[in-house]
């Protein structure tokens, strides 16, 4: 029986959540098979880890092992006709981009980091900005292949019983070793953004909703401070391919896609330090002032942007949720079904208020309904809330997020793995007699 | 968002503590050594408390095997830690001169060495994390060696200074330790003696008690007054102490 190595400090991207685990992180297949082998005869469950890039607590193992996946990250094969690529679970979407689009590719759906790895992407079934087009990662995926507790890797295709059983399953026991996704083809390595504002909620909503069709990509950036008449109010980003014109370049290169990344004058260090010091405070309030005033003082704009510009927001500051220590921040993402959406969404605005825990930072977006077992995606909205954790706040935020889970309770919401600090799914899994 | 871990709170201190984290909506995780009251506890502060998130685990003291699979498995439940808070104690009444060794020792063992065993535990999670905070209930009893109750006194005076190495051993590295001694707590532990002074209700020391973690205090009595008086007890000389110490 070989042991188990050292305990160490593994933290979700959030930094709130963290446990001390033995971590193993094999470079092979066969490295694989032996970790898996070592927590058997050790009789522990292990939990996968992709890169880490889950808020919560997805890739911790509060009292076992913990197996990070990114050693297992070759590419094994692209078809260039139907532009299924086949890679290891442990590729992050950085790798896969820089590979595709030189060849006219890109992944059809992507988080708002690239730092996220394939295996993780499918067991968590993230969604991007594409929601409403494109729905989740799993429904793209040809594919995947699993070891199963023999050694013996099994592949899964589409289509079969056990592939309905792929995407979002978190919890499965046979890790994913390797996916087959269907990338998309691209004419261009360009968007068109178009950016403009709407002045509360029920106009914020109603715009998401009429650029679903005309639009790939909406987002909606809402500041959550406003009160009375412009409760909700928001900047919208809309996005669609951009027309390649005769002699324009098509963006197809890693350095063109890097170069539209603007920071801005200041130095990351600077940044950072900035950042640290107003993370938590009022500062944010008046950021958020300023982003929606700078956005309505231009009015209604278009410019061309990189795909990776635009996708990758959460990546333009790396090591930023460092500002968040020590107490570091949750994300609570409330998924609301779209008739309900209006009323609810106006109690988790107003909820925050009355708490007093109000978020520097939240993100709208229109979903699709998923129906695959495990689909957590629904044919509405989601509002995706980020609130540092401070001592001062504990005990309002804990409070905070216990009314979230009532409110989507009561509306049919659902919560998402992949951002759930605070056991939201285990709550409404439990309240509606559920397995999560 | 506090995730706590209470050792020895299915009655008393601890069981007041417990209703004051769940009331806050926090992570609520008591160990203790009767399964029965465990659960009645867990469905009571479940159901007055539903935003808190309450687990028990199930872990008698004196069974040192049991020490370290009953962390982890707190831990399980609770998802991680960020206060884990050591209230068991025992304190055994005798007739004040005579030695009962089997009573003595059963202090000394959950008072100190359960204590220790576990808090360590506690100490190297923490450690590796980097922040976040430990707490034991000790008491003004460990200050000086008294003679009704040796045993009892010995046993916070281990609790105490072990802590106090703590304190001093995870300071680099995030981590706050913080030694409560209570004074006197209206619990079942205090019921009936006479003599006593300034006895605080357990609701309102639990209260104070969380309220001045919160604020990462070091070390301190639950009514400030008794500072004084522990300074003045501390420093009491020998030959007086003997002569006129307290029972």
């Amino acid at each position: 029986m070989s042991a188990l190595p050292a305990r160490e400090r593994v933290e979700g991207f959030g930094l709130y959540n963290v446990s001390v685990s033995p971590v193993l992180r094999p470079a092979s297949l066969d490295d694989l098979r032996a970790a898996l082998a070592a927590c058997t005869a050790r009789g522990e469950a292990p939990v996968l880890r992709g890169a880490g890039r889950s808020y919560g607590d997805a890739s911790l193992n509060p009292a076992g092992p913990v197996i990070v996946m990114t050693g297992l990250n070759a590419i094994a094969g692209f078809d260039e006709t139907t532009g299924v690529v086949r890679a290891g679970a442990g590729l992050t979407l950085g790798a896969l981009w820089e590979f595709a689009i030189p060849r006219g590719f890109w992944p059809p759906v992507v988080t708002g980091t690239m730092h996220v790895t394939l295996g993780g992407a499918v067991a968590m079934n993230v969604h991007g900005k594409n929601g409403w087009k494109k729905g989740t990662i799993g429904d793209h995926v040809e594919s995947v292949s699993v070891m199963k507790s023999d050694g013996r890797v099994e592949e899964i295709s589409r289509g079969t019983r056990a592939f309905d059983d792929v995407a979002g399953n978190w919890r499965r026991a046979d890790p994913i070793v390797e996916v087959a996704l269907k990338l998309k083809k691209v004419a261009s390595g360009y968007l068109d953004v178009e950016a403009f504002v709407t002045p509360n909620l029920s106009a914020t909503l109603a715009a998401l909703d009429a650029a679903k069709d005309d639009w790939d990509y909406v987002v909606g950036w809402m500041d959550c401070w406003t009160t009375g008449k412009s409760l909700g109010r928001s900047v919208v980003h809309v996005a669609n391919e951009h027309a390649v014109q005769e002699g324009e370049p098509r963006g197809w290169s890693v350095a063109e896609q890097l170069a539209d990344i603007h920071m801005g004058p200041l130095p990351a260090p600077i940044l950072l330090l900035g950042l640290r010091l107003s993370a938590s405070g009022p500062q944010m309030r008046f950021l958020n002032i300023a982003k929606y005033a700078s956005a309505a003082v231009r009015g209604r704009h278009r410019y061309r942007q990189s795909l990776v510009a635009y996708s990758f927001l959460l990546d333009y500051l790396p090591g930023w949720n460092e500002a968040y220590r020590p107490g570091g921040f949750i994300q609570y993402q409330l998924f609301v079904p779209r008739e309900a959406a209006e009323a609810a969404l106006v109690r988790a605005l107003r909820l925050q208020h009355e708490r007093g825990v109000v978020s520097a930072l939240a993100v709208l977006k229109r979903h699709r309904d998923d129906p695959s077992p495990r689909g957590y995606a629904l044919d509405g909205f989601s509002l995706a809330l980020d609130f540092p954790v401070t001592r001062g706040n504990a005990s309002r935020l804990a409070g905070l997020c216990r009314a979230f889970d009532a409110l989507l309770l009561e509306c049919g919401g659902r919560a998402y793995k992949a951002k759930d600090c605070v056991g939201s799914i285990e709550r409404l899994a439990g309240a509606r007699g559920a397995r999560p | 968002m506090k995730r706590v871990i209470l050792v020895g709170a299915t009655d008393g201190l601890g069981k007041a503590l417990a209703e004051v984290y769940a009331a806050r909506a926090f992570w609520v995780t008591i160990l203790g050594r009767s399964r029965q009251k465990l659960d009645a506890l867990v469905v009571d502060l479940r159901s007055r408390f539903p935003d808190a998130t309450v687990n028990g685990v199930v872990c008698d003291l004196s069974n040192a095997a049991r020490l370290e699979p009953a962390f982890q498995e707190a831990l399980a439940v609770t998802g991680h830690c960020d206060l884990f808070l050591y209230n068991a104690g025992v304190m055994h009444h005798g007739d004040g001169v005579t030695s009962v060794p089997e009573r003595d020792a059963e202090m000394m063992e959950v008072n100190a060495v359960a204590a220790v065993r576990l808090l360590g535990l506690a100490a190297n999670w923490f450690r590796a994390v980097g922040r976040g905070q430990i707490a034991g209930i000790s008491s003004i009893a460990g200050d000086r060696g008294r003679k009704g109750n040796p045993a009892y006194n010995s046993s916070k005076a281990a609790l105490t200074t072990f802590l106090e190495g703590l304190r001093n051993r995870l300071a680099p590295f995030g981590v706050t330790v913080s030694t409560v001694k209570p004074g006197y707590v209206g619990t079942r532990m205090t019921a009936g003696k006479s003599g006593l002074f300034w006895v605080v209700p357990a609701a309102d020391a639990a209260r104070i008690i969380a309220d001045r973690l919160e604020k990462r205090h070091e070390v301190f009595y639950v009514y400030r007054r008794w500072a004084f008086f522990g300074l003045a007890m501390r420093h009491v000389p020998r030959f007086l102490f003997k002569r006129f110490g307290p029972p």
